[in-house]
């Protein structure tokens, strides 16, 4: 299979037939599935309950055997102990030693890998700092809260700093600072070149996230591509602007009206809750309120992030993407709401001074290649506006 | 062998948090502290301390087997069940590691628990052995014949063969071989050949029986090959004390070193005159020369005060077992020994009256055995006190002579070590049992090994599934021979390799007796075991399809 291997991961026809006692066929857990992972890429499988993710993520690792077809993980079978030094997995649930404490559990894995006594130290404690449990490391996992178990089961997943990164429903039972930072460390992961498999039932999570997605239901593929040419709407334009009184809006019909378009939909944008919430716990970190559970962390740890010359241009790519997201940022959250007056202030002024181009007009997303595929109808927006029409330069 | 280490430890760790350590330490140091005192044995000090050996080994045994069954069974099981095995499995780690890592880790946690339980028993052993004794015999049974290694020869076997064929020409000749054949073939319904076999094993039997039989004033003769003499002759000065002349007893005063490789009832030199020690004290001893030798003899001149030379000869121990086919009254079976070295022709000679169907033992001193291992020794079987005799039966398993191979501390190492081969063996049954079963059934299939493995000849006696007892003649037999068959081959017989014997009746256990049960049970036997269990570990699917 290695010949025609190009992806990290890659299935041809896929399937997995459970048999019962008999060896009857029982169910097709996953049926006929083709997939190409590439390196780089945040590849998000998606589907309801029993549409075979799991499934398929275990015929990856190679937990169950496929009945049909083939799949092959950096061109070797799932089978192979070799390519598994380069994979991370983080199960459905923390499926960890409850008798053990937090940093005997990454100490285990660590050895695992072979890693030398000094590295694997080094990293249990910049991993335990990272998933905010450093304060606790030295209670028993099966004391802790199922958002604290995902935790040090990301962290398991990491002590290798994988290549290819297997997430199955990262997020559940993790609070909403949890899953900001995990999706904060995705980005990471990816912008270091690390492929990361992400099977969620988060829609919002894989939305933020992934380049690409595979959406599966009765175990077949029904759909597969890029993130944004599934999401864009190519018919509709939406347009964020200041509260409008009345007449502008009246205006704002007429305008449109003689372009033959109607005014779908006017409505105030309201704050996200995973805004709210970030805020009222960041506001009681910072008061030093007591906690058993965890702590922020979200440092992610050292040998986890890019190297020196690299840290700069993510860090910039962060705050970029950052910036664009406008409302829903942690580090936004972080900084003044005279700062976000301040960009939705400049935003309108690029609005009504259509010479200027702005960021804002692109569509609000998070990861790193999310760059418009779709652009705003400019003819539109200037005869709206009163600017010039044919600007092609700004667009 | 770095991941295996890291499953062991992890296993390792696993099982000292399941508080299973300590609650088997509480058990054992209450079973050790209550059975002394319970059970007195034969209320001597020697029975004691076997008894203390015997159910503090075998109760050890016996707990650290099911521990480690319970244990090997569910640590692969319990991981799987629990699916921790997802985050294990998807490491670079073979699943063969993983498997016998699981092994090791059980493997180092019992033996942590049986080398505790170990030195726990012989701790308390050697604080009985400081305990009074309940008279000098009693002391000597405890030092010669428990804290101590001997290895035992019996005498050359009876040529039985020569014996049955001799008798059956004397039958035939008789003609009463022919008639017993007829009632023979008439019992087993016209099939000759069968018959005849039963008549030969039935003449095989008695002429087995009659040449282990003497009647009254006959003499049973035996040849012992292979005994190896252990230690050098001590010779030093002692010194008169005391003469008691109504006992016609001499007490000689002699230094420690001596004294220490003297034994109550062994012998002793004494100005070149063989003699028995009959009180062994720590500053002296006591023999009790015969008249002749005191009135005219070599110890004529020792008088109190007297100096004279003392030789302790090495010694070895003749133990016997007599039956009687009528009881004497008094219940006492009185006999003459004769021992001879064929080489040099040194003679012991000793009237004895012992106790009928009881384990009888003699010290005495090495020179009887030759060069080359040898010695002879006779038996005359005598009439009792009214005059009356009795037929006496030694069997060739009931006569042995032992000498001193090494010490008990060798020995009760070794006897560990055999132990926990055994608790290796199982905790590979219980691994390779957990690689593809469900606990429940695991443990079912683990447990299942252990009386097999404990009982496999009483099982084969009672079940009647002898596979040498011929053909079998229905299929259920068949199928119980061909099971029982496997189940031999498979299973190691734990009562036949049981150290547990060897110790209570301070027998040795050599180094090659070890390496050949490290072979067979250690390394064919567990190793096959845990081939297999990595073979359906490794092609197993370690999770199940939920949708």
């Amino acid at each position: 299979m290695a010949d025609d291997v190009q992806g990290v991961v890659v299935a041809r026809n896929l399937t997995k037939v459970f048999r019962d006692f008999w060896l009857r066929e029982k169910v097709t857990a996953v049926a006929g599935l083709d997939l190409d992972i590439r390196a780089g890429e945040v590849f998000g499988l998606l589907g309801p309950n029993g549409s075979g993710k799991s499934t398929t993520i275990k015929m990856i690792l190679g937990l169950l055997y496929p009945t049909r077809g083939r799949v092959a993980v950096f061109g070797r079978l799932p089978t192979d102990v070799r390519i598994k030094a380069d994979i991370g997995f983080l199960p459905e649930e923390s499926y960890l030693y409850p008798f053990l404490d937090a940093r005997e559990t990454l100490d285990f894995y660590g050895r695992l890998f072979r890693q030398p006594r000094r590295q694997r130290r080094r990293r249990v404690d910049m991993l335990l700092d990272m998933v905010g449990l450093g304060s606790v490391a030295y209670r028993r996992v099966g004391e802790y809260s199922k958002g604290m178990q995902r935790r040090i089961g990301l962290a398991q997943a990491l002590i290798n700093d994988p290549q290819l990164l297997i997430l199955d429903e990262p997020t559940s039972g993790m609070d909403p600072i949890g899953t900001r930072q995990f999706k904060d460390l995705i980005r990471t992961l990816a912008m270091r070149g690390k492929t990361v498999i992400l099977s969620s039932h988060l829609l919002a999570d894989v939305e933020d996230v992934c380049d690409r997605i595979c959406i599966l239901y009765g175990g077949r593929q029904r759909a597969l591509g890029r993130m944004d040419e599934l999401l864009s709407k190519e018919d509709f334009t939406q347009i964020t602007t200041e509260r409008l009184d009345e007449p502008s809006l009246e205006s704002l019909r007429r305008v449109l009206a003689a372009s033959g378009r109607e005014l779908l939909q006017v409505s105030a944008p309201r704050d996200k809750l995973e805004s709210l919430f970030l805020r009222i716990v960041q506001e009681a970190q910072e008061q030093r309120l007591s906690t058993g559970g965890a702590v922020s962390g979200g440092v992610i740890a050292e040998f986890l992030r890019p190297d020196r010359d690299q840290t700069h241009n993510v860090l910039a790519g962060l705050v970029s993407v950052a910036e664009a997201k406008a409302p829903t940022d942690t580090q936004e959250v972080a900084s003044s709401q005279a700062a976000a007056a301040q960009r939705k202030t400049e935003v309108l002024r690029d609005l009504v001074e259509p010479e200027k181009t702005t960021s804002a007009l692109q569509p609000q997303g998070d990861h790193k290649d999310a760059s418009p595929t779709k652009q705003p109808d400019r003819g539109l927006l200037d005869e709206l506006l009163g600017g010039p029409k044919n600007n092609p330069e700004k667009s | 062998m770095r991941g295996i280490w890291a499953i062991a430890r992890h296993t390792l760790s696993h099982c000292l948090r399941m508080k299973i350590a300590g609650a088997f330490v509480l058990m054992l140091l209450a079973i050790l502290a209550v059975l002394p005192m319970i059970l007195q044995g034969d209320g001597t000090l020697a029975g004691r301390i076997r008894t203390l050996l015997a159910y503090g080994m075998g109760v050890t045994g016996l707990l650290l087997s099911v521990v480690t069954l319970l244990l090997s069974v569910g640590v692969i099981t319990s991981d799987v069940r629990a699916k921790a095995i997802f985050t294990v499995a998807t490491k670079p780690l073979s699943r063969w590691k993983y498997v016998i890592g699981r092994w090791l880790g059980v493997v180092v946690f019992v033996g942590i628990l049986l080398v505790t339980s170990a030195v726990t028993i012989y701790a308390f052993a050697q604080h009985l052995r400081t305990g009074e004794a309940l008279n000098p015999s009693d002391r000597r049974a405890v030092e010669t014949e428990v804290f101590t290694a001997r290895r035992q020869v019996r005498p050359q076997p009876i040529d039985i063969d020569t014996l049955t064929e001799r008798k059956r020409r004397q039958l035939q000749d008789e003609g009463r071989y022919q008639e017993a054949m007829k009632a023979f073939v008439a019992q087993t319904g016209g099939d000759e050949q069968k018959a005849r076999s039963l008549l030969e094993e039935q003449i095989r039997s008695q002429v087995a029986g009659t040449a282990q039989s003497v009647g009254p004033g006959g003499v049973f003769l035996w040849q012992f090959n292979g005994i190896a003499v252990a230690g050098n002759k001590r010779t030093a000065k002692g010194q008169v004390t005391l003469v008691d002349e109504e006992t016609a007893s001499l007490r000689i005063l002699a230094d420690d070193e001596l004294l220490g490789s003297l034994v109550f009832g062994g012998p002793v030199r004494v100005n070149g005159v063989d003699l028995r020690v009959t009180r062994l004290e720590k500053e002296f001893f006591e023999v009790q020369p015969s008249a002749d030798d005191r009135a005219g003899g070599r110890l004529a001149s020792l008088v109190s005060g007297a100096e004279t030379d003392i030789v302790a000869d090495p010694t070895i121990q003749l133990s016997y077992k007599a039956a009687a086919s009528v009881n004497p009254t008094d219940k006492l079976l009185r006999s003459i020994w004769q021992l001879d070295n064929p080489a040099t022709g040194f003679r012991y000679m000793e009237l004895r009256s012992d106790p009928v169907a009881t384990p009888a033992t003699m010290t005495v001193s090495a020179r009887l055995v030759d060069p080359n291992g040898r010695m002879d020794a006779q038996y005359v079987n005598l009439p009792d006190s009214q005059g009356k005799g009795t037929s006496v039966t030694i069997l060739e398993n009931d006569i042995a002579v032992l000498f001193r191979m090494g010490s008990f501390e060798g020995t009760f190492i070794r006897g560990t070590v055999m132990i926990l081969l055994q608790l290796a063996f199982l905790a590979a049954v219980g691994v390779a049992a957990g690689s593809f079963l469900s606990f429940p059934v695991a443990c079912l299939v683990g447990l299942a090994t252990l009386p097999l493995s404990m009982a496999g000849g009483f099982l084969r006696e009672s079940l009647r599934l002898n596979p040498e007892s011929g053909p079998a003649t229905d299929a259920l037999t068949l199928v119980g021979a061909w099971i029982f068959r496997v189940v031999r081959v498979g299973l190691p017989d734990f009562a036949q390799t049981s150290p547990v014997d060897s110790l209570i009746n301070g027998m040795n256990i050599s180094w090659e007796y070890l390496a050949q049960a490290a072979l067979l049970t250690g390394v064919i036997r567990t190793l096959a075991i845990l081939v297999i269990a990595c073979l359906i570990f490794q092609r197993r699917e370690l999770a199940r399809v939920q949708v």
